[in-house]
C-alpha cells in the first residue's frame, strides 16, 4: 500500500474551466477511498466541470489530477478506464440498444483490439445486471425502460467496467422522488457491499446529507469546504454556497442533517 | 416493401439476428436466381440453374455466365458497399438521416469522375476508382469539418449534406451540358449495374472485402462510437482514431461503389434502418446483416428495373429511389410516432 491508499483520486492546484474562462482555481481535493462523496454547489458553480476534469473528460487549464499518485493526463485512456468510470448527466444510446448490450460495453477497456467477449466478461456482465436489479430486463431496449431503470442500466454498464472509482454527474436528475431514491439506494448498496468509491454531483442537499460520507461544497471559484455532512451542512454554509437562508435540524429518522430552506432574501 | 418493414417491427425487442440472416439469405438466393433467369430472353429456371452449375458453351450459357451472373455479383458487391458505408456514416455522425448519398459522398465521387472523364476520356474501369476516392474523401472531410464545428444539429447537418449534394449534381449537369457528352455518362450517373462485366466485379471486390473485414473487426469499437463522446472516453475509447477509421472505410466502400456503378441512392440510407429495427444496435450483427440486405435490395431493384420498362431497362438507381423514398418516409413517420 502506498501513501495514496486512502485517496487514489486527488488534485493538486487545479485550475479548470472552458477555453479561456476559469471556473475554479487552486483546487486541492482528495476523494476518500471506499466512501461516497457528494459534490454540491449552485448552478454554474463548476461542480460538474470539476467532476469531468477529475474524470479526464476535460483537460485542466492548470495543475494536475492525480490517479494513484500519477498525473492522469499522462496515462493511457484505456488504463484510466479500468480504474475510473464516469457517467455523464444525459448519456446517449443508439435506438434499439438492449440493457445487456449496453452493459457489455462496460467490458470495452478490458479487451484488446481483436479479443472477443470471454466467459469471464459475461460473468461480470451478469453480476452487474444482478447488482442493479435488471436481470429480468436484459433483453429490453433502453427506450422502453422507466427513467429509473434506464439510469440503473447505465450504472450497470459502469459496474461492468469493474472500476474501483465511479463518478456520476447528477445521477438523479429528471427522475421522480421514488426513482431518485431507487438510484441512490443502489449507489449506497454498491458502496457498502462492493467497496466502490463513489463521487456524485447532486442538487438535493438532503440527499447529500443522507447518502454521502463526505461532502465537497463548490462555490466562489473554488472549493468552499469539504467534510462530513454533519460537520459541514450548517446554515452559514448554505447561505454562502447557495445564497439561501435555511435551518438545519437532525433528521427525525436517522439523525443526519436535514436542511429546511426558509426564503430567498432579495 | 414498406408494408413488410412495418409488419416486421416487433413490440418485444429485437429479433434473433441468425434467423433474420437466414431469411435474408434465402431471399437473396431467390433474387439471384431470378436475376439469372429473367431478362430480355427468359430462361426456364431449371435450365438457368443447370447452366449455373455446369456451363455448356451454348449461347444461353454465355448469357448466364458473361452477362447475368456478373451483374448479380456486381449488385452484391455494390449493395454490400453502400449498406455498410451507410451503417458506419450513421454511427459516425450519430445521425439517422446520414448516408453516402444524403451527405454528398456519392455526389463528390461522381463529380470528380465526370471531370476526369471529360479531360481524360480514355479512363475506364479501375482508373475511375482513384478519382472516386478523391471526391468521396473531399466531401467526407468537408462534412466532418461541418459536424466538428459544433454549430450543427442532426437536421442541419443532413440539410447541409443534401445542399452539397444538390450543388454537386448541378455542377455535374452543367459540365455534361457544356460538353454535350455521350449518353453513357448520363446513364452511369443515374446509377446502373447494367452492362456489368466480371472486370467491374474484380475492380470493386478487393475494396468490398477490405472494407467489410475492417468494419467487422472494428465493430465493437463502433458500438462505443455510437454512444455520446463523454461515455466513449470514459470507456477508454479514442474517438478521433475510431472515427477516422470509420471515415476511411466509408470512403473506400462508397467511392469504389460509385466508380463501378455510378451513384446509387437509398440503399445506404434504408438498409441500416431496416436492419437496426430488426436486430437492434449491435454493430457486428448490423454490419453482417446489412451486407446481406444491401445486395438483396439492390438485386431486387435491378430485377424490377429490368421488368418494368421491358425491353428497355430502367437504371437501378432510379428504381432504388422510387422504392426507397416512400419506404424511408414511412420509417421516419413511424419513428416519430413512437
Amino acid at each position: 500500500m502506498t501513501e495514496a491508499s486512502h485517496s487514489r483520486l486527488s488534485s493538486k492546484d487545479l485550475s479548470l474551466g472552458y477555453a479561456t474562462t476559469k471556473i475554479l482555481e487552486h483546487v486541492d481535493i482528495a476523494i476518500p477511498d471506499g466512501k461516497i462523496t457528494a459534490m454540491i454547489g449552485a448552478n454554474g458553480s463548476g461542480k460538474s466541470t470539476l467532476l469531468k476534469t477529475l474524470g479526464r473528460i476535460l483537460q485542466p487549464i492548470d495543475g494536475t489530477v492525480l490517479l494513484d499518485g500519477r498525473a492522469i493526463a499522462g496515462l493511457p485512456s484505456r488504463d484510466i478506464a479500468r480504474t475510473l468510470a464516469l457517467l455523464p448527466q444525459s448519456p446517449v444510446s443508439p435506438d434499439g440498444l438492449t440493457v445487456r448490450q449496453l452493459c457489455r460495453f462496460g467490458r470495452h477497456p478490458h479487451k484488446g483490439m481483436l479479443t472477443r467477449t470471454t466467459r469471464h466478461d459475461e460473468e461480470i456482465v451478469e453480476q452487474a445486471l444482478a447488482a442493479t436489479g435488471l436481470s429480468d430486463l436484459t433483453e429490453r431496449p433502453l427506450d422502453r425502460l422507466s427513467g429509473g431503470q434506464r439510469q440503473r442500466a447505465w450504472i450497470a454498464m459502469a459496474l461492468a467496467q469493474e472500476t474501483p472509482i465511479l463518478l456520476l454527474d447528477e445521477p438523479t436528475t429528471y427522475l421522480d422522488i421514488a426513482h431518485q431514491l431507487e438510484v441512490l439506494n443502489l449507489l449506497r448498496d454498491l458502496n457498502r457491499t462492493q467497496g466502490r468509491t463513489i463521487v456524485m454531483v447532486v442538487h438535493d442537499l438532503n440527499h447529500a446529507a443522507q447518502y454521502a460520507d463526505h461532502i465537497v461544497a463548490v462555490a466562489n471559484g473554488g472549493i468552499h469546504a469539504a467534510g462530513r455532512p454533519v460537520d459541514l451542512l450548517t446554515p452559514d454554509l448554505i447561505r454562502t454556497v447557495f445564497d439561501v437562508d435555511a435551518m438545519v435540524i437532525p433528521h427525525p429518522a436517522d439523525g443526519t442533517p436535514l436542511c429546511l430552506p426558509l426564503s430567498i432574501d432579495f | 416493401m414498406a408494408a413488410s418493414i412495418a409488419k416486421s417491427e416487433t413490440r418485444n425487442g429485437p429479433v434473433n439476428p441468425i434467423a433474420v440472416g437466414a431469411v435474408f439469405l434465402v431471399l437473396l438466393a431467390i433474387a439471384i436466381v431470378a436475376g439469372i433467369t429473367f431478362g430480355v430472353s427468359n430462361l426456364p429456371v431449371s435450365r438457368a440453374l443447370n447452366l449455373l452449375f455446369s456451363p455448356d458453351g451454348s449461347a444461353d450459357s454465355a448469357l448466364v455466365w458473361d452477362v447475368r451472373l456478373p451483374r448479380a455479383m456486381l449488385a452484391i458487391a455494390v449493395g454490400t458497399n453502400l449498406a455498410i458505408a451507410g451503417v458506419l456514416i450513421q454511427t459516425l455522425t450519430r445521425n439517422p438521416l446520414a448516408s453516402p448519398q444524403t451527405f454528398g459522398i456519392n455526389a463528390g465521387a461522381s463529380l470528380v469522375i465526370v471531370v476526369c472523364l471529360i479531360f481524360w476520356p480514355e479512363i475506364r474501369g479501375a482508373g475511375m476508382v482513384w478519382p472516386a476516392f478523391a471526391g468521396a474523401a473531399t466531401i467526407g472531410f468537408a462534412m466532418w469539418a461541418l459536424a466538428a464545428s459544433g454549430t450543427m444539429n442532426d437536421m442541419k447537418l443532413a440539410l447541409a449534406g443534401i445542399s452539397i449534394q444538390l450543388v454537386l449534381a448541378a455542377l455535374v449537369q452543367a459540365i455534361l451540358i457544356a460538353n454535350n457528352t455521350a449518353q453513357d455518362i448520363v446513364y452511369w450517373l443515374a446509377g446502373s449495374i447494367n452492362g456489368a462485366q466480371w472486370s467491374k466485379v474484380w475492380i470493386i471486390l478487393p475494396f468490398t472485402l477490405t472494407g467489410a473485414a475492417a468494419a467487422l473487426i472494428a465493430g465493437r469499437h463502433f458500438d462505443i462510437l455510437a454512444l455520446d463522446e463523454t461515455t466513449g472516453l470514459s470507456l477508454g475509447q479514442n474517438a478521433k482514431r475510431v472515427g477516422g477509421l470509420a471515415a476511411i472505410i466509408i470512403v473506400i466502400l462508397a467511392g469504389s461503389a460509385v466508380a463501378v456503378s455510378g451513384p446509387i441512392g437509398f440503399i445506404g440510407l434504408l438498409v441500416p434502418h431496416i436492419v437496426r429495427r430488426l436486430v437492434g444496435g449491435d454493430h457486428m450483427a448490423v454490419i453482417i446483416l446489412s451486407a446481406i440486405c444491401g445486395p438483396l435490395l439492390l438485386n431486387s431493384a435491378d430485377l424490377i428495373g429490368r421488368m418494368t420498362a421491358f425491353p428497355a431497362e430502367t437504371p437501378v438507381g432510379i428504381v432504388t429511389a422510387l422504392i426507397g423514398a416512400p419506404a424511408f418516409l414511412m420509417i421516419l413517420w413511424r419513428q416519430r410516432v413512437r
